[in-house]
């Protein structure tokens, strides 16, 4: 089993030493690349949207994530398609709240280092 | 558990030399509050102002409202953050009705959380109605957002108590009594009422988005069984302070109407068997352990119903409704509670998942309706906040008249979720 982060913030690939795939693009396109992966039969670890409105609008956002090749696994498939919908539906006619980069990317990581804490990774 | 609230009504509020309650006057000791917080080595400064309903004042960005109280009878203080641990739940509380303390501070740049005191943003917000005594804390330099949370989180609390102790040996113009059994007490007391439990969602995924339950950070627990009293009496605190309009500050904790609500159809209706406290993880694993560990939980309580309060927006969705999934395939009747996002035009789907079986839901608002929020005469706070709470699309705030177009997501508890807002339903 090995876990990987998809990311595109630049504090959690400064500082963890799980494998990560960075993105240069804002959280829309994380997802898709998440849902990439999730065709591929990666599976999801963390849920992709926050728990709160506020970090819908976050630009940036890390998701946990089992490397692995195979059948999709439907569960994975569901969460991640409907992540998508819903962030596009929540963010409406704003854009990302890019002046709080920083402290999104603060915040994101927290949640990382959570779910972690669940999963009791040692990381 | 037997717990009194003796609720002293509390009408106006100024500020004066010794913490007392005046008739229905509540004096405050400014310089009382100030000296217990910067005991603190953490905090730098301490501001307090007062601000009442129908003033032209802005609070932001709120961080939490606390209501003061004094314990007069049993474990004193919030047990186990601010006072030795210890049960809640049984005793005798005095309580400064219509008062709050509100502690206000931004730890990140995007925090959004408003109280006006008047006009269109006052009529969302419950805490337009209390008397408020905000506390504003500045940190000392060079704090992790994780200590500079913790810091303005227990000063909040502690500022409550040292308030709270204006109502020693005050005379209430109330007194409630919540009062309940073991639950086979209770079970044989009331073997005809179908029996109740009460699920209670909080979020459990780290900084800003946490919750405490007797000082355990619920990311930490499986599922727990509460006494309706306990939470009435202190037993579970805020630590979330990013989506104001969903956030379950500590004074709707104190105060959930949920649990109120149930606790009066007690014996009359239904058997209230408790409260659930279950965390809203991040992962899905935990998020499936959680929720399986929930609907059995209700299911060996012997629930007929089960009402589920959520908290917040996005991944806590897809929990709130696999616990529906498995309590509705289980055949208890499950009720839903929970606010929705569904654009400015109330149009779009209102939450991030569905489910056939969630056919009992009680939507307390749609966070994305809009509203325009006047000038305020006097700011409370950051008022860098109100300009970057504008920061959510083009043109939002006029700074010619001084308005913003905000969404309700941004003003405090203007959709919660466990009730305590102002937001109904009108038939048409």
């Amino acid at each position: 089993m090995k876990n990987i982060i998809v990311t595109n913030n630049s504090l959690v690939v400064k500082e963890q030493k799980l494998p990560c795939i960075y993105v240069e693009e804002d959280a829309d396109q994380v997802l898709a690349k998440v849902r990439d992966l999730v065709h591929m039969g990666y599976l999801l670890l963390s849920h992709p949207l926050g728990a709160s409105i506020k970090m819908i609008h976050s630009p940036v956002v890390s998701i946990l994530m089992e490397e692995k090749t195979g059948p999709m696994d439907l569960e994975s498939v569901e969460v991640i398609e409907g992540a998508i919908l819903k962030l596009r539906a929540a963010l409406g006619e704003r854009t990302f709240d890019y002046r709080n980069r920083s402290d999104y990317e603060i915040v994101d990581r927290d949640r990382l280092l959570a779910a972690f804490q669940e999963l009791k990774l040692n990381i | 558990m037997r717990l009194e609230h003796r609720n002293i009504e509390i009408k106006d509020i100024v500020f004066g030399d010794a913490m007392k309650v005046d008739g229905s006057t509540l004096v405050v000791d400014k310089n009382a509050i100030i000296d217990e917080l910067m005991k603190d080595e953490n905090i730098k400064e301490v501001k307090v102002d007062l601000a009442k309903p129908g003033e032209k004042t802005r609070i932001i960005p709120v961080k939490d409202v606390i209501e003061p109280r004094y314990k007069v009878e049993g474990t004193p203080g919030f047990a186990g953050v601010t006072t030795q641990a210890a049960p809640l739940g049984e005793g005798i509380v005095s309580v400064l009705k219509n008062t709050a303390i509100v502690t206000i501070g931004d730890i990140v740049g995007f925090q959004e959380g408003i109280i006006d005191m008047w006009g269109e943003g006052g009529t969302w917000t419950p805490f337009s109605k209390t008397l408020n005594i905000v506390v504003d804390i500045t940190p000392i330099e060079g704090l992790t957002p994780h200590e500079h949370e913790v810091t303005c989180r227990i000063a909040g609390l502690k500022a409550s108590e040292v308030v709270g102790l204006a109502a020693k040996d005050v005379e209430p113009t109330e007194v409630v009594v919540y009062e309940k059994g073991t639950i086979p007490e209770e079970n044989a007391k009331y073997p005809d009422l179908p029996k109740v439990v009460y699920v209670e969602m909080l979020i459990s995924q780290g900084l800003l988005h946490a919750s405490f339950i007797y000082g355990t950070d619920s990311i930490g627990i499986l599922p727990t069984y509460l006494s309706p009293t306990e939470e009435l009496d202190g037993a579970v605190i805020s630590g979330n302070c990013v989506a104001a309009c969903d956030k379950i500050t500590t004074y709707q904790h104190q105060n959930n109407n949920v649990i109120i609500e149930l606790m009066e159809l007690h014996g009359k209706e239904i058997n209230f068997v408790g409260v659930l406290m279950v965390p809203e993880l991040t992962t899905l694993r935990g998020k499936f352990v959680t929720c399986d560990y929930t609907a059995k939980l209700c299911k060996e309580l012997g629930a007929d119903g089960v009402i589920v309060s959520e908290e917040g927006y996005g991944n806590p969705d897809s929990d709130l409704l696999m616990i529906c999934q498995r309590l509705e395939k289980m055949g208890i009747k499950t009720v839903l509670i929970t606010d929705e996002c569904a654009g400015w035009d109330g149009m779009s789907q209102p939450l991030a998942d569905t489910a056939k079986e969630a056919v009992a839901v009680v939507s307390t608002g749609n966070v994305s309706h809009v509203v325009t929020l006047e000038k305020a005469d006097r700011i409370l706070g950051d008022p860098f906040a109100v300009a970057n709470l504008a920061g959510g699309w083009e043109g939002a705030y006029n700074p010619e008249d001084g308005t913003i177009k905000c969404e309700l997501n941004a003003v405090i508890s203007s959709t919660s979720e466990i009730g305590t807002h102002n937001a109904t339903i009108e038939l048409v």
